[in-house]
């Protein structure tokens, strides 16, 4: 078998090609899941990147596709929580744009509320514990697709299912409790 | 405020379960009617903003400047030092470890001092206490003209072994060394030895007189 030394690192010529269709497979599923997070394209990108290259360092032991894409979607989404919580990050934010779903709007007043209530979710949806918030992620991703879901996360298609509906209870308490804090303000 | 009872249910609700107590209390309050009316705006909006994420996309150039900075990654060198540091400080660890335990531990081995040959008889150190009895153990068997060799216990010192002679076994040490030397037979002659006991001649029975125990302090002595 021929073997290509780059640098340090070597992969097979075989692995190489397999790890060419993963990221041409995979490179989107993991800027969604950072995006989930960060809620910023550049940031995102970055994110997915730094993913993709210790997937390529670790490829040997998960070039199976399904495993791959659960590896990357675990460390995807690590990887964004902990960015999140960088200082970078957070000093970028404050000029950036965030890109969300275009919402229409009748009225300055409606935007506002919106805008308010829009954040006050982001809030909540970012509170969430991180196994529910990451499942809550991936069903939107694959479009409420369970069973894919439960494919990328390794479990049990009905432990998706319940803690998916935890999630949305969490969220749904969550939420409650911000309006009450709003109202009371 | 919703009511308290049904505080857990109204989520539970909300997030698609079906409450059937709850559901026949809610045409009665309006509190709790409005909770989940909030609620339910709520997640809608959540799931309005989750359901953008299958239509967020990266830059057109994300997987073209992704596979150049993998290619990129690979080439760079991996820093030597930095992997190297662990298996360093492991094996530095363990030659200190080593050399502590050498250092210090005690040896308790018996050597016969089997080195000898090319050491001139003068170069031998002399007995220090010359009217003493043989030390541990002689021969019997090896004439009279030739007094067997003595093994002694001896603290193994690296830099100058220390071998003590009775007077007059000097020439007989050396040539039983040059022999087991000459036939590198140390173990079977050192086993030979110990494994029959009736050859070995027995220490005179050594006699102790009864001790005196005498007060060292003269005030005791004389009683006052």
């Amino acid at each position: 078998m021929s073997t290509v030394w780059v640098g340090a690192v070597s992969l097979d010529l075989a692995l190489e090609r397999e790890f060419e269709m993963r990221l041409h497979d995979s490179s989107r599923l993991a800027f969604r899941v950072a995006f989930s997070v960060l809620r910023q394209r550049e940031d995102a990108e970055d994110v997915a990147q730094e993913a993709f290259l210790r997937a390529h360092r670790s490829f040997a032991s998960i070039r199976d596709r399904e495993r791959f894409r659960a590896w990357l979607v675990r460390t995807t989404f690590r990887l964004a929580l902990d960015w999140m919580r960088g200082e970078r990050q957070r000093t970028r934010r404050q000029d950036a744009v965030a890109l969300e779903a275009p919402v229409e709007v009748a009225s300055t007043e409606q935007d506002a509320v919106q805008s308010e209530m829009r954040a006050q979710v982001a809030q909540a949806v970012a509170s969430l514990p991180e196994k529910l918030r990451l499942v809550m992620v991936l069903v939107a991703i694959e479009e409420q697709d369970l069973a894919s879901v439960a494919r990328l996360l390794e479990l049990p298609e009905g432990t998706v299912k319940s803690r998916l509906h935890r999630a949305r209870k969490e969220l749904a308490e969550r939420l409650r409790w911000l309006v009450h804090d709003t109202a009371t303000r | 405020m919703a009511c308290a009872r049904y505080r857990d249910a109204l989520s539970e609700h909300a997030a698609g379960s079906p409450a059937p107590a709850l559901e026949a209390h809610l045409p009665m309050c309006v509190d709790c009617r409005n909770e989940l009316a909030v609620m339910r705006r709520m997640l809608a909006v959540a799931d309005q903003q989750l359901a953008y994420l299958p239509k967020a996309e990266p830059s057109g150039n994300f997987v073209p400047q992704l596979r150049a900075a993998v290619i990129e990654a690979a080439a760079r060198p991996v820093s030597r030092v930095a992997w190297r540091w662990p298996a360093l400080a492991t094996t530095a660890g363990i030659v200190l470890a080593f050399a502590l335990f050498s250092v210090m531990r005690p040896s308790h081995e018996i050597t016969a001092q089997v080195d000898v040959p090319s050491v001139p008889a003068s170069a031998l150190t002399a007995p220090r206490e010359p009217a003493s009895p043989p030390a541990i153990v002689a021969r019997a068997d090896r004439g009279t003209d030739t007094p067997p060799p003595r093994r002694r216990a001896t603290r193994r010192t690296p830099a100058e072994p220390e071998v003590l002679i009775p007077p007059g076994e000097a020439q007989a040490l050396l040539q039983w060394v040059a022999l087991v030397n000459r036939e590198h037979r140390v173990s079977t002659l050192l086993a030979a030895a110990d494994a029959s006991p009736s050859q070995t001649a027995t220490l005179a029975n050594i006699e102790i007189k009864p001790i005196e125990i005498v007060p060292l302090d003269p005030a005791i002595n004389s009683g006052t």
